[in-house]
């Protein structure tokens, strides 16, 4: 089992997109068992899986469905409200998965205010627990035994969610636009990676699959002039696959999008084709390392 | 017509995520720390450093105090203390191991070991190291006994000597005063006196691990003594000593003034500077000698200073070489 991990810590750089990308890559082109796994806040990898609600009581606070296996009358769920959320995780909570129109890809929903509840923590005992709490539910033999790969988004932060998900990952993706901040948000993301390389056993490496250019605009000086120079500072990082400025990305995202993933366009379609050149060279070089 | 912009990374994060990458290439799994089940780890037992206290005996405390001796109920207070500030504050510097077998091996934390037994602690933080070569462990160990008050002159020596039966199986040449002064870091002197601990005769070693001698100032004073019988009596004055001796200051007072330096011959002076030549060369003749010659070659016949220098010369010579004859006993 591998657990891919899109973070950067610099927000609306396409760690969502890419998260999507490779959830629906691995479930419908490889027929693999996929699991999106949303550790962010803002919900919107979940929110393509599934219908998030909001609560009306809260501001800014998204929270999962009712699950369709939930039935209020049975006894066997007296206990639980119905809903669940990988945010579960950090209050002792069970995780159930909700199906989606992929047969092969589940998701672990996120849910705003536990979310942010657990990225604020600041008590040193307690954050320790949050930075290995995700590793040992993916550690699971339920959670190893039932899905071939992990897909997990992150927040836009270097808080102990995102600590969290580096340190469960076995792959690591950072999506980035070429332009300064979001390089800056590179330069954060290898630092985690350091430090937990550094941390790990050498047998169970977190492996820096590399940087991703996203919303490239070739025409622009300011991306290629970024994007050669990062390929100086970090060569064997940076990937030759680019994902480009689309609109088609956005339409993709919008609710009751037809069809609803981007592989499921024509073969003809450019989008189509340059992300699944980027998955093909993902994959290739998650291949290079053992498993 | 504008020049067309250009657009670079900045220079300091290209520095930053250079030196990263860089960083992580030649340190993979360095800083591997983890949280491990007591029984997990075992002591080294070539540890230089030997606690008196062993494992068994801090599970079973009670059932063994009773007949601990003067140095293990001193080293049992010490973990006492320090289990108390374990119990408080917990392990704040993970203990070192690395894979032996189906165990870890302690490779720095022996005391912090011991008092979290002693703590009932089930788990305790590890730094997992790759296993280290035999010379990098005693010089860890040696690093981590070195500054310790409480090590003693016999326990210094053992490390010592390990230290340097590592290094000379590595460089396949014998440790030296410089090559150990530049591997321990420290100072010239301080060089010198460890060399002379490492050299000291079976008789200093003896009165070392009977606790005896604890000093090593007076150990290189000892061991750098030309004068044989005045060493050997020192020697036999502090072997008949109930504690602990730290200068020679007191065996003065008991030796009185008994002549510590072997009887010497006055050989007289002699005026004529061409019969001291003719003693000179005849002595030279002698089979004995005959091989330091070339030593004696280039000497100003006129200068009293240079001919009684090498007089002196000569006559130390001559003294090595007779004792040399004589069977000397051990």
């Amino acid at each position: 089992m591998r657990i891919i991990a899109a973070a950067n810590n610099k927000g609306g750089v396409g760690k969502t997109t890419v998260s999507r990308i490779l959830a629906e890559y691995f479930s419908t082109v490889k027929k693999e068992r996929v699991l999106a796994l949303d550790m962010d806040p803002q919900a919107n990898f979940s929110n393509r899986y599934i219908k998030m609600e909001s609560d009306p009581y809260q501001k800014d606070v998204r929270i999962p469905p009712l699950h369709p296996n939930y039935d209020p009358q049975s006894q066997e769920d007296a206990d639980w409200d119905g809903r669940s959320s990988i945010a579960g995780i950090f209050f002792g909570e069970l995780v159930f998965p909700y199906p989606t129109y992929i047969d092969t890809l589940e998701v672990a929903p996120s849910h705003s205010s536990k979310l942010l509840l657990a990225e604020a923590v600041t008590r040193e005992e307690v954050v320790q627990k949050v930075y290995d709490q995700l590793s040992r539910f993916l550690g699971l033999e339920d959670v190893r035994s039932s899905y071939d790969k992990i897909i997990i988004d992150t927040p836009p932060s270097k808080g102990p969610i995102t600590i969290s998900v580096i340190r469960a990952a076995t792959d690591l993706i950072i999506p980035s636009i070429m332009e300064p901040q979001p390089i800056e948000g590179i330069y954060g993301m290898i630092h985690l990676w350091k430090n937990e390389t550094l941390r790990r056993s050498q047998h169970a490496p977190l492996n820096l699959i590399g940087v991703l250019p996203n919303s490239f605009v070739s025409r622009g000086i300011v991306h290629n002039d970024h994007l050669n120079d990062l390929k100086v500072q970090m060569k064997d990082y940076v990937l030759d696959s680019i994902i480009r400025r689309r609109l088609i990305y956005a339409e993709a995202d919008a609710n009751d999008a037809v069809p609803p993933s981007i592989f499921m366009y024509p073969d003809s379609n450019p989008a189509k084709q340059e992300i699944i050149q980027a998955c093909q060279e993902i994959e290739e070089r998650m291949n290079k390392y053992a498993d | 017509m504008p020049i067309k912009k250009r657009f670079s990374i900045s220079a300091d994060l290209a520095t930053g995520i250079r030196n990263t990458i860089e960083s992580v290439t030649h340190h993979e799994g360095q800083l591997h720390y983890d949280m491990m089940l007591l029984n997990l780890i075992e002591p080294d037992p070539n540890n230089p450093r030997q606690m008196s206290i062993s494992k068994r005996e801090v599970q079973d405390i009670n059932h063994y105090m009773a007949g601990f001796n003067e140095t293990q109920l001193k080293d049992f207070e010490a973990l006492k203390e320090l289990s108390t500030s374990i119990k408080r504050v917990g392990i704040r510097n993970a203990i070192e191991v690395y894979k032996e077998g189906t165990k870890y091996r302690i490779i720095s934390g022996e005391r912090r070991y011991l008092a979290a037994i002693l703590s009932g602690l089930q788990t305790v933080p590890v730094r997992i190291n790759q296993k280290p070569d035999d010379f990098n462990l005693r010089y860890t160990q040696w690093i981590e006994n070195i500054n310790r008050k409480d090590l003693s002159l016999w326990e210094k020596y053992n490390n010592l000597l390990s230290i340097s039966e590592a290094y000379t199986k590595v460089s396949k040449t014998p440790i030296t005063e410089k090559s150990l002064q530049e591997l321990i870091g420290i100072s010239a002197v301080q060089s010198y006196r460890y060399f002379c601990l490492l050299n000291a005769d079976k008789k200093i070693i003896a009165l070392i691990k009977a606790g005896k001698l604890n000093n090593l100032k007076l150990v290189q004073e000892l061991v750098s003594m030309k004068d044989r019988i005045a060493k050997e009596q020192i020697l036999n004055w502090i072997e008949a000593r109930k504690t602990e001796v730290t200068s020679l200051a007191n065996y003065k007072e008991v030796a009185g003034k008994k002549r510590v330096a072997m009887p010497s011959i006055n050989l007289g002076k002699i005026k004529n500077f061409e019969a001291a030549r003719f003693l000179l060369n005849h002595l030279l003749e002698e089979t004995l000698l005959s091989k330091y010659k070339n030593r004696f070659q280039d000497i100003d016949w006129s200068s009293n200073k240079v001919m009684s220098k090498s007089f002196k010369k000569l006559f130390k010579l001559l003294e090595a070489e007779v004792n040399e004859l004589e069977p000397v006993n051990d």
